[in-house]
């Protein structure tokens, strides 16, 4: 049979691809790799002191009027998150009769003055159907009666939203509300479809309400191929969208409504938007945090989107949670059935995550389960009960609720940036929050105390580390080769401190090294130890040494050298060209009078596209960190105890966590 | 049908004939110088003798005979002739000079060579020929390679002098013969010895072994204090000390090596006497390089409580004195022989000290120099009878404690609040509980090298292999036991101590020892007894300290303390 090879290919195609949807990756709130949220937010008003709220949300669905009362905040949202995507809210088969008393240049008002009276879905007395109350049903079969121009509702609306809404240039797409499998479940009574005077079988109007409301996407899609297209109610048209939503998650029941989800999840077209709603059932229920991660666990596991409001009277909140926060990363696996059974779905899932796991509980007990290694739960304000910050290797999960846990710190994470071998890291975002547990730094591959530094210098997508202890430079690479050299003569055998990264427009990465003791030297190597610039970074008698960062701190793409005076000087940065010239200015990261000097390093600590300077205290002062811009100018401060110490801090700004921000890593502090 | 025989040899006649010729031309290739003389007599008989004797050739043999006594006597005379006016003893004279003979000690001889027949004696050796076990140190002249001194010409009326200095390794008593062999070329050219001998007693030793003062007694398991002094003048380089009689012990066995000793030095060797009451004759010989050059003994009767009652002697944190509570009957004169053993394995006797009150305590200065060096003392008390005679009794002995800072704690959270440790905070049975083990050592202002830090880790805890420290060293684990050994750990220039911090984990059974605990609850030990041993990095001095361990009540980690409550 010729078919044979189609029919077993498109079978293993089928198998593979729930293990190949990945979770769609989106920059809620700026942070890489956090949970994909959707906010219904279909309020009328939208005010401005809620965009930078609503803002955070990567995919905000607003009425359709919204285009023509504050196209400006709609504008505003867009540039407050520029990865964020607006969708129209369009009713795909009803008309509210408030709609037609709106000003005649809102969209639903133009739209309700063109209806035709025969695009009513009638019962068999000629009385309008209705589902939602004050809303008239519309027929979107392809045998309803059309109007005089000969056109159909399913035919009328597609054109619609082309030339009246996604025209406007505010929208990436549509939410089409209700569209349902069928008629028959919402309709209150009877309705004859096809105007012949005789109620329709339940059979018929709901095939011929499916094959209508098919034609009515494809057509829409037809229009503007690229527009997402969202429809809320169930799978069934999942093929035909971007994305089913599914309202009042669980609707019946977990396990089969979840296969459901899942199911759709596969089918929708790219990019897949697929997500889930889950509500306090209109009522006011902000903190219920249980019921919200069960719905957000059962969204991640299942590889979609979620949205948790308070209901469908009630989709205009700015519920925010610390789980939206979690930078989870790109999903790593299919979900997989940890416990439970097998037949009816229900159970503990999970998914892997490159930064943690989502767990949901979908059962009625309590769950007990023993995790593959350490995770750490997030640290959280609203539900400090369950997200503690703590390490564990088991969780106990509630009935019917979830948790979100991130992989245990290891030195492996902190990649192109410099660290004291064996040291305990302290860990804080920009703003000096401890984002998570500190953790030891040690690679076993490397001697203690010596400074550090993982980079793939041969560009072989591994790490490579490179230890600089005693003078010498050795870089040990992923394929095991070695390489040595002594970037200050032979002579030379004291500390060292090292920065890796791109200093000019080819590919490979450069290595900037300081050193102390006199001069005060700043010297660049390409990865092969040659010799590519050099220059005193201070008077050539100053013997404090001199600490090196690298990054790009005006988001121009090219990166500078930031230095740093050692102990005897004042805390003084200055910054590079990375060929030695002179960049911007200089200035004292702390008060001029400390000559503790001050550790460098840079990172993009705010995620807004330039690296932030970054010092450290030096000897015998109480131990500070202090963010600044290229230009001086202090961001933020933390300080870090009340006792001077007498080596000061180090400091290193690295993403350990995938967030899209670097975390500030600060060693030097007390362990213990 | 005949039986062939074996072919014959066709030609024998042949190879006779070859063989003939051959034997005929060395024959007379030989005989040649013979032959010239039988004919040359030949010659002259038949010109002087034949035809005119009527025993003609008679009369040619008794001549012939006679020529050839003369020549004979000739000889004679020529030799004898030779033998006059050559002297007997080659012309020369040896003459020795020596220093009493000590056993190891460098003891100076000389030979002086002299002309005695007021001629010129050409080129003159003289060899040393001396006893294994005495060895030749420095020589003046140098000894040549074939060992021999070469003077060369000895002219009438100068001495020449051959000097050695001999360490001797031997006991006092046995008598040491110094040879020499000098050997001359006369007038004649002909080579000419003459011999030297000197015999001499080893008359004392330099290696002194003695007790300090007589043993009257020793309690039974006492130790005999036998020190051992360099009076010589030579540097010993490796001295032993042998117990030969009483079944004494040193540190165990029969022999205590003792090491070197400089020209003056003296240290001091404990002999351990038996547990067992008895007349004790103790003897023990002194070896240099393996040769015995000392023999002592003494004899004492063992046994006997010993009457003063010792506590345990405390050094101070400055190593500069030794406390020592005692009690004395006040009837008797106690007193503390106290020994110092510096990081080369010497002992320095302190003065002795007196230990007459009742009841109190000696605080025994150490001197600055030996105590910078102490790695170990010795306290032995003795009571000092009427004649001065001692009676001896248990020696305590203890390594240097260190003043080193060094602390052991269990912690499942860092000072800041972070969270290291993983599981239950309480250990329980059937979960795993992981924590860190932390060691803190303050270095002081020196820094310590050869570090080595041990812990013992309770039965049911095991090491997970993490580790972390900032300081380069070499950690591992085997069963319950974790080493850390670290070269070097530089000064602390006032930051505080450095900490070494590995992961354990408890799995708690049943079978799980656990702690008494008046709360109730039950509490595991986490981590048992932990040791430092290092070397203070500037003086050499040898540190010690031990930390005790810690258990799951988290006595020093003030947030899973707080945790727990909670």
């Amino acid at each position: 049979m010729r078919w044979r090879g189609p029919i077993i290919l498109g079978l293993i195609l089928s198998l593979l691809a729930p293990a190949t949807v990945p979770v769609v990756v989106r920059a809620a709130n700026g942070i890489h790799g956090s949970p994909p949220v959707i906010n219904l937010y279909l309020g009328w008003q939208l005010r401005n002191e809620d965009l930078v709220k609503l803002a955070k949300w990567d995919v905000v669905v607003l009425d359709a009027d919204q285009q023509a009362r504050y196209p400006n905040r709609l504008r505003k949202l867009r540039e407050l998150n520029p990865s964020i995507k607006l969708l129209a809210y369009v009713p795909s088969e009803e008309i509210a009769s408030a709609r037609f008393t709106e000003p005649v240049n809102y969209p639903f008002a133009k739209m309700a003055s063109q209806i035709q009276d025969a695009w009513y879905v009638r019962g068999t007395r000629g009385n309008r159907a209705e589902f939602w109350p004050g809303s008239a049903l519309l027929n979107v079969t392809n045998e309803g009666p059309a109007g005089p121009t000969g056109e159909r509702w399913n035919e009328f609306l597609p054109r619609f939203i082309h030339q009246d809404i996604l025209s406007s240039g505010l929208w990436d797409g549509i939410f089409l509300d209700n569209t349902f499998s069928g008629i028959s479940y919402f309709a209150r009574s009877p309705v004859d479809l096809d105007r012949n005077g005789i109620a329709d079988t339940k059979t018929a109007e709901n095939a011929a309400w499916r094959a209508g409301m098919k034609k009515m996407l494809r057509t829409i899609h037809a229009d503007d191929p690229k527009a997402i297209i969202m429809g809320n109610g169930g799978a069934v048209y999942a093929s035909d969208l971007n994305g089913a939503f599914f309202e009042h998650f669980p609707s019946w029941s977990w396990g089969p409504n979840w296969k459901e989800f899942r199911n759709a999840v596969t089918k929708s077209r790219s990019p897949n938007l697929t997500g889930l709603n889950v509500n306090t059932d209109n009522y006011d229920r902000q903190n219920d945090y249980q019921l919200m991660r069960y719905g957000l666990t059962s969204a991640l596991v299942g590889g979609g989107w979620y949205s948790f409001d308070r209901g469908d009277w009630g989709h205009d909140v700015l519920w925010w949670y610390d789980e939206y926060n979690t930078a989870l990363g790109a999903s790593r696996s299919a979900p997989r059935l940890i416990q439970g059974a097998k037949r009816s779905g229900v159970g503990v899932w999970g998914r892997d995550f490159a930064h943690g796991l989502a767990l949901v509980n979908s059962t009625d007990a309590k769950q007990h389960v023993r995790l593959s290694g350490v995770y750490e739960k997030i640290r959280g304000s609203q539900d400090p009960s369950i997200n503690t910050g703590a390490l564990v290797t088991s969780v106990e999960l509630q009935p019917h609720d979830g948790v979100l846990l991130l992989r245990q710190s290891s030195p492996q994470e902190i990649q192109n940036a410099s660290f004291i071998n064996g040291s305990f890291m302290h860990v804080y975002d920009g703003t000096g929050k401890q984002k998570q547990n500190g953790f030891f730094a040690q690679l076993t591959d490397a001697p203690s105390g010596a400074e550090v530094e993982l980079a793939d210098l041969d560009r072989d997508g591994r790490n490579d580390l490179v230890i600089a202890k005693n003078g010498i430079i050795t870089i040990h690479y992923s394929n095991g080769k070695r390489r040595s050299f002594h970037p200050f003569g032979l002579k030379y055998t004291g500390e060292m401190f090292i920065a890796i990264q791109n200093t000019n427009r080819d590919p490979a990465l450069e290595i900037v090294v300081g050193r102390v003791g006199t001069p005060p030297e700043v010297r660049v190597f390409s990865a092969y130890g040659k010799l590519l610039a050099h220059w005193s970074a201070y008077n050539p008698a100053f013997a404090g040494g001199v600490h090196v960062a690298i990054g790009d701190l005006n988001g121009d793409g090219l990166r500078e050298i930031v230095t740093g005076a050692g102990p005897s000087g004042g805390p003084h940065i200055r910054i590079w060209k990375t060929d030695g010239k002179v960049w911007g200015g200089s200035f004292f990261a702390f008060p001029s009078s400390e000559t503790g000097g001050v550790s460098v390093a840079v990172g993009d600590v705010d995620g807004d596209g330039k690296d932030e300077i970054i010092a450290g205290s030096g000897a015998g002062t109480i131990p500070r960190v202090r963010i600044f811009d290229f230009r001086g100018t202090m961001k933020a401060e933390i300080t870090l105890g009340t006792k001077p110490l007498p080596f000061g801090i180090h400091v290193a700004a690295s993403d350990i966590n995938g967030d899209g921000r670097a975390e500030i890593l600060v060693s030097g502090l007390s362990a213990f | 049908m005949a039986i062939p025989t074996a072919k014959k040899n066709t030609k024998p006649q042949e190879s006779k004939h070859r063989k003939s010729t051959l034997t005929l031309h060395t024959a007379s290739v030989a005989m040649a110088p013979a032959r010239s003389i039988t004919s040359h007599a030949r010659r002259r008989y038949h010109r002087r003798y034949a035809g005119r004797y009527r025993f003609s050739q008679f009369v040619f043999g008794f001549d012939m005979f006679l020529l050839g006594v003369i020549a004979l006597l000739a000889v004679a005379d020529a030799a004898l002739w030779i033998h006059s006016v050559t002297p007997q003893d080659g012309g020369l004279s040896v003459v020795f000079t020596s220093a009493p003979l000590r056993a190891a000690d460098d003891v100076p001889i000389s030979v002086a060579l002299r002309s005695t027949d007021n001629a010129v004696h050409e080129d003159v050796r003289m060899t040393w020929h001396l006893p294994e076990w005495a060895e030749i140190v420095r020589a003046e002249p140098p000894i040549s390679k074939d060992g021999s001194i070469l003077f060369g010409r000895v002219a009438p009326g100068i001495n020449r002098t051959s000097l050695i200095v001999v360490h001797i390794r031997a006991l006092p008593g046995v008598h040491v013969p110094f040879d020499v062999s000098v050997r001359q070329t006369n007038i004649f050219g002909l080579h000419q010895s003459v011999n030297g001998e000197l015999i001499r007693t080893i008359v004392s030793s330099a290696l002194v072994i003695q007790p300090p003062a007589v043993i009257h007694k020793a309690s039974a398991g006492a130790s005999i204090p036998v020190v051992v002094t360099n009076t010589g003048s030579a540097n010993l380089a490796s001295i032993a000390l042998r117990v030969t009689g009483g079944l004494g012990t040193i540190d165990g066995k029969s022999v205590g090596y003792v090491g070197s000793l400089a020209p003056g030095a003296s240290t001091t060797v404990f002999i351990d006497v038996p547990l067992v009451d008895s007349m004790k004759r103790l003897s023990w010989q002194a070896d240099d390089q393996a040769r015995i050059v000392a023999a002592a003994s003494t004899s004492f009767p063992i046994g006997g409580t010993f009457p003063m009652l010792v506590g345990a002697p405390s050094l101070s944190d400055d190593h500069g004195t030794l406390r020592i509570p005692y009690t004395t009957p006040s009837n008797m004169h106690g007193a503390f022989f106290v020994t110092i053993q510096d990081s080369n394995g010497r002992r320095i006797n302190l003065p002795l000290v007196n230990a007459l009150s009742k009841n109190d305590v000696v605080s025994v200065p150490i001197p600055s120099g030996a105590a910078a060096s102490a790695i170990r003392w010795s306290v032995l008390p003795v009571i000092i009878e009427p004649d001065g005679s001692w009676w001896i009794g248990r020696r305590t002995s203890q390594s240097v404690s260190a003043s080193i800072p060094f602390h052991t704690e269990a912690r499942y959270y860092s000072t800041s609040g972070d969270q290291l440790g993983v599981g239950p905070l309480a250990p329980i049975i059937g979960a795993s509980t992981r924590f860190w083990v932390v060691w803190s050592v303050d270095p002081g202002p020196d820094g310590l090298r050869d570090v080595k830090l041990a812990g013992r880790l309770p039965r049911g805890v095991l090491p997970t292999g993490s580790f972390a420290s900032t300081i380069s060293g070499s950690f591992a684990h085997v069963g319950g036991w974790v080493t850390w050994s670290i070269p070097f750990i530089p000064p602390s220039g006032g930051a505080g101590p450095v900490t070494f911090a590995f992961e354990a984990e408890i799995n708690p059974t049943r079978l799980t020892p656990t702690i008494a605990s008046a709360s109730g609850k039950t509490l595991y030990q986490l981590v048992a007894t932990s040791t430092i041993e290092a070397f203070d990095a500037s003086t050499g001095m040898s540190l010690h300290a031990t930390s005790s361990g810690d258990d799951s009540r988290w006595a020093n980690d003030v947030t899973a303390q707080s945790r727990m409550k909670h």
